[in-house]
């Protein structure tokens, strides 16, 4: 169990460029790589495997300098996206493999691969070829391999990406419930920012090669920094704004560029405010001719209702502010039938739920 | 340093380096043997692992005695290198009585002899046969000119002097120098082989004839067969390291090529290709001259022009009877070689084909001979050539001697190649009867 | 191997279809079959003379044409297989780096493997022999090796072609394992070499094996660089290099068509048996 730091790690390896990537994952923690495809994360993970060299930087495991170190003298778990298992062994035969190379006794071998494959429930599997494993045994026979060697880092590339839907939720428990009872430090590369919320301790969204946050998922999804982030959390109501004047007391006052002012919370925000966010589950909608009153202190946008979009259990409403502008509203489906397209509304959020974003291009250091 | 030792233009060390440690071997045994038997005498062995006579040499200085200095100087003599006869002016000068010099003009014929005898190719200066000495452990080898290669004046005055007192005892030969393993000469280090390069289609005489001649003299034969232009091709990128002996292309128009270059020192027409006519077996066509070749319905063969020589020897024919145009429309078959046109005859493919009578003769079981008026027909001759780079001139005369003997000749004979133009393989009937077409045998 | 899907049923209209293809695929295959069997029957037809005298016949009961092709065959597997195991020595590094590495100047590295395929083989055996007699490394190389119109000539030019296909086809083995494969087996602390031969390795055997057989079959087949770099001495001479396809060429040269055919014969016999075994073997890509 070691910690795992980055020091301003840079590599033009084209397409992809990694651009002064600094990061510490701390002893133990589930760490996500979050980014969309192409953002330079997988290249990262292979920065931290030993695969690839970074052409300045540098990569500590624990107090140990590893940037120059090749993958075999590294002792880190690697599973690759498609897992790579070896397929002309069985599944036996690559758990073994690791600890075969080491030169370990046959019987230490034997013990080690039977409790792995009792710990990831495969012991059924030992003796099968990869190529009739499903995708989520084929993972834990990878996982297993992995850790036969005991590492103390475990580096996952996209682990679940390859699992079907419905199984993803459950893996992504065992992947978690696994890094717990090992107490391995675990970094996980994912473009699936969901996916990435059920196991992680931390998350590092990584976009055109820059880390662009580093957070709880929490701070992720409801705090992005940066438009980039925000998006990428498939956040919603992100409108550029055309003017912030100084805080009146704790609140600010914020021109959007379509005229609307709104009233935001600024102690939340370091940098210079470049667009501002309200979260569709965070806006309440109410009657225009209202008896229903908004709340003292809270924003309100005329509106009216355009269209709905059921998505099962929640409804997105689709409004048109006076301006023009589309605004969005997640309500319970119980809730949002109450409404139909044309009709006037007023939408109304707190202050607090205003949260705005820093201005692009400045590398965040955490 | 790299060893700079004579330019050998003989690189086989499969024989060679086998038959040098040989040598080698000998040298030390008969070595052993003359200080065994002349023990009492103390004087050093040396004689001369090939001998040049004096005749060959272009002018000598000083007494030939037991106790002299021998030196052999190789250079040709094409007017400027006066140096070297005033080197072996002055050597005589210095050691009077006690040094003999001779000079090979390596541009005359008697000179380049001498110079092959040793292998010696290009410049070279011999003390007492040592072409190298050990001066102070490099070795210096007094070979091409000196400067040039390496090596001076002052250097080889110095092995001299060391030789002179070594051998007259008149003084201490300086130990800083040390002569060299004697140079016993090409001749004698090399195995008694050859290189023959010879046309394909020439290759069952040829091999009759190395194989007799193999057996007659123990001498090794080899012999590469492929189209003639390939050989002249091969001959052209490889006589400088791999020295050929003779030439035997299939027509005279390689040997002309070879001789333009200065590849062939003398030629001389071994056999003769005669054009004949090949019928199937039987005549069904009843074929009888070039004229009935033009016939409707009769389907003809022909060497490509351009590739064979039977090819471009039909077309000369043929135009000279006025017949090409009209023969031509009947052409069905091009053939790039010359026997392909015997096996489309077997075959059954064409009617009729012009082609050489030895060719003819190889499928005479399967198909019948036409032949044609000698005073019509263009007979083409096929020289074997010596070549002017030989390893072994001697050995190469030798085996050319051999084949245009008359046991040489009998060999060709006996494959039916038509050696002697008055007595073809085919002979033709004076009497254009019914008989004109030559049955087997 | 990833299956092909096949259709055994068929539509309505596809009958024809079919049909009309199929005509031509078996019409082309007949034509090949045809041709190889035409040689066969030739060698067995009586000659015309009426003697019952057959070209199998005239080659089996000549004891020296018998000798020729026996002592003939021997050259060419002995030569073939140094040459084809010498070759995939090369090939397999070379492919590796190839299939692997980005590489500065990996258009010409490319196509200067491919230079010996395209070469005429008559100018790629004349260009061996200007190497080592012309230029001061080739004749310095000749020294040490002696090829120049010898048996080791053979080999020497059997692997300037073979060792291009060889690589290519080595690579086309190598392309086809994940180099995922490797990257984990060093996480698991394997050296590089070590991956390469426990993990790619053992991979890429069947590949490996098919492309060997393949490189093989060429050099065996290889005809006017070997005559004219090693020159065409044929058997009974002391250390002859006539080789099978050169041993072909001079005896139908000297109008001994039989055993040309006959040697034919034999190299078609032993290409089927190779190309059988190379498709066994999952071989892919082609043979040129």
């Amino acid at each position: 169990m070691v910690t795992i730091r980055v020091n301003d790690l840079s590599l033009a390896l084209p397409p992809f460029h990694l651009r002064e990537v600094t990061l510490e994952v701390a002893a133990g923690e589930y760490f996500v790589l979050l980014g969309p495809t192409g953002a330079g994360k997988t290249v990262l993970l292979e920065c931290l495997v030993g695969l690839l060299r970074p052409d300045a930087g540098k990569v500590f495991l624990g107090d140990r300098d590893v940037t120059r170190l090749a993958p075999e003298h590294r002792g880190v778990g690697y599973l690759p996206q498609d897992y790579a298992l070896f397929p002309n062994m069985t599944v036996r035969r690559n758990i073994a493999f690791g600890l075969k190379v080491r030169g370990a006794p046959g019987d230490r071998i034997r013990r080690k691969v039977a409790e792995l494959a009792d710990q990831l429930n495969i012991a059924h599997l030992l003796d099968r070829l990869p190529l009739k494993l499903s995708g989520g045994e084929k993972q834990r026979a990878g996982l297993a391999r992995a850790l036969a060697v005991e590492p103390p880092v475990l580096l996952l590339d996209e682990p679940l990406a390859a699992v079907d839907e419905r199984s993803r939720d459950r893996i992504a428990g065992d992947l978690r419930e696994l890094q717990q009872s090992t107490g391995v430090t675990v970094v996980h590369v994912s473009h699936n920012f969901e996916e990435t919320l059920a196991v992680a301790d931390r998350i590092g969204v990584v976009n055109q090669g820059r880390l662009e946050q580093v957070g709880t998922p929490e701070d992720i999804f409801e705090r992005p920094a940066r438009l980039a982030v925000a998006e990428f959390t498939r956040a919603k109501n992100i409108f550029p704004i055309a003017e912030a004047a100084p805080a009146s007391g704790e609140l600010a006052r914020i021109a959007l560029a379509d005229g609307t002012v709104l009233r935001a919370d600024r102690s939340a925000n370091r940098g210079e405010p470049a667009h501002a966010m309200v979260r569709p589950e965070h806006v309440r909608l109410l009657p225009a001719a209202g008896n229903q009153p908004v709340p003292a202190g809270h924003n309100e946008v005329k509106a009216a209702v355009r269209r709905l979009v059921p998505k099962g259990a929640l409804t997105g409403i689709e409004c048109a502010a006076e301006s023009g502008t589309a605004w969005f509203v997640l309500l319970p489906t119980r809730e949002a039938r109450r409404w139909q397209p044309g009709v006037p509304a007023l939408l109304s959020f707190s202050p607090e739920d205003v949260h705005l974003l820093e201005r692009e291009g400045l590398p965040q250091r955490v | 340093m790299v060893k700079t030792r004579i330019e050998i233009s003989d690189r086989r060390p499969d024989d060679a380096g086998a038959i040098r440690r040989a040598a080698a071997l000998l040298r030390a045994l008969s070595l052993l043997a003359v200080l065994g038997l002349s023990a009492g005498c103390g004087r050093d062995h040396e004689e001369p692992a090939v001998e040049v006579p004096t005749s060959m040499a272009s002018r000598t200085w000083g007494e030939a005695t037991a106790s002299a200095v021998r030196i052999d100087a190789f250079h040709p003599l094409e007017g400027e290198p006066l140096w070297v006869e005033e080197w072996l002016g002055e050597a005589t000068k210095r050691h009077p009585g006690q040094v003999r010099a001779r000079l090979f003009d390596l541009s005359t014929p008697a000179g380049r002899e001498a110079g092959d005898r040793l292998a010696i190719g290009r410049s070279a200066l011999l003390i007492d046969n040592h072409l190298g000495f050990r001066f102070e452990g490099r070795e210096v080898w007094f070979v091409g000119s000196p400067g040039a290669r390496g090596w001076t004046k002052a250097q080889w005055f110095a092995a001299l002097d060391r030789q002179v007192a070594a051998k007259g005892g008149t003084g201490d030969p300086a130990a800083a120098i040390q002569p060299l393993e004697e140079f016993a000469g090409r001749s004698a280090e090399r195995s008694d082989s050859l290189l023959i390069f010879s046309g394909a289609g020439l290759r069952e005489p040829m091999e009759a004839a190395r194989a007799a001649y193999e057996q007659e003299t123990g001498v090794k034969v080899k012999t590469l067969y492929a189209g003639s232009a390939c050989l002249l091709a091969q001959l052209a990128i490889t006589h400088r390291s791999r020295p050929s002996d003779l030439y035997l292309p299939g027509e005279q128009y390689y040997m002309d090529q070879a001789a333009e270059r200065g590849f062939v020192q003398e030629e001389e027409a071994i056999c003769y290709f005669v054009p004949v006519i090949m019928v199937a077996e039987g005549n069904p066509k009843n074929i009888r001259t070039l004229q009935d070749l033009a016939r409707p319905g009769v389907r003809v063969g022909m060497g490509v022009e351009r590739v064979t020589a039977v090819g471009k020897t039909s077309v000369e024919l043929l135009e000279r009877h006025g017949l090409r145009e009209r023969v031509e429309r009947n052409l069905v078959l091009h053939a790039p070689t010359a026997p392909e046109l015997g096996a489309a005859i077997e075959i059954g493919s064409i009617d009729a084909a012009i082609n050489w009578d030895a060719v003819a003769a190889w499928y005479e079981n399967e198909s019948d001979v036409v032949t044609l008026d000698p005073a019509e027909n263009i007979i083409v001759r096929v020289p074997l050539g010596l070549l002017s780079f030989s390893a072994n001139p001697r050995l190469a005369r030798d085996f050319f001697d051999f084949v245009v003997s008359k046991a040489g000749r009998d060999i060709f004979r006996r494959q039916r190649y038509t050696v002697d133009l008055d007595h073809p393989v085919y002979p033709h009937l004076a009497a254009p009867s019914d008989r004109s077409s030559v049955s087997a045998r | 191997m990833s299956e092909s899907p096949t259709h055994h049923g068929h539509r309505g209209g596809d009958l024809t279809f079919r049909a009309i293809l199929s005509t031509l695929l078996f019409a082309y295959v007949g034509f090949v079959l045809a041709v190889v069997l035409a040689d066969v029957y030739w060698l067995a037809k009586p000659a015309a003379g009426g003697s019952g005298e057959t070209g199998f016949s005239r080659v089996l009961g000549n004891e020296d044409a018998f000798s020729e092709i026996l002592a003939t065959l021997r050259l060419s597997l002995v030569t073939s297989l140094i040459t084809s195991a010498a070759a995939m020595v090369v090939a397999i590094p070379s492919a590796y780096v190839l299939s692997r590495y980005r590489m500065p100047f990996a258009t010409v590295i490319d196509t200067l493997i491919d230079l010996p395929i395209v070469m005429p083989p008559l100018i790629a055996g004349l260009s061996l022999l200007i190497f080592f007699n012309q230029t001061a490394p080739g004749t310095a190389l000749n020294d040490l090796l002696d090829v120049v119109y010898t048996r080791r000539g053979i080999i020497v030019a059997q692997f300037f072609i073979s060792s291009a296909f060889c690589i290519r086809a080595v690579k086309a083995a190598l392309d086809q394992v994940n180099p995922r494969f490797e990257d984990v087996a060093r996480s698991l602390g394997c050296g590089k070499v070590r991956a390469f031969v426990q993990v790619t390795l053992p991979l890429a055997k069947t590949g490996l094996m098919a492309g060997w057989i393949m490189t093989w079959a060429r050099t065996l087949g290889e005809f006017a660089p070997v005559m004219i770099f090693a020159g065409a001495r044929p058997w009974p001479q002391e250390d002859f290099t006539a080789v099978l396809p050169v041993a072909a060429f001079l005896n139908l040269s000297s109008g001994h068509v039989e055993m040309s055919i006959a040697i034919t014969v034999l190299m078609i016999a032993i290409a089927a048996v190779t190309l059988i075994l190379f498709k066994k073997l999952g071989g892919k890509g082609y043979l040129w």
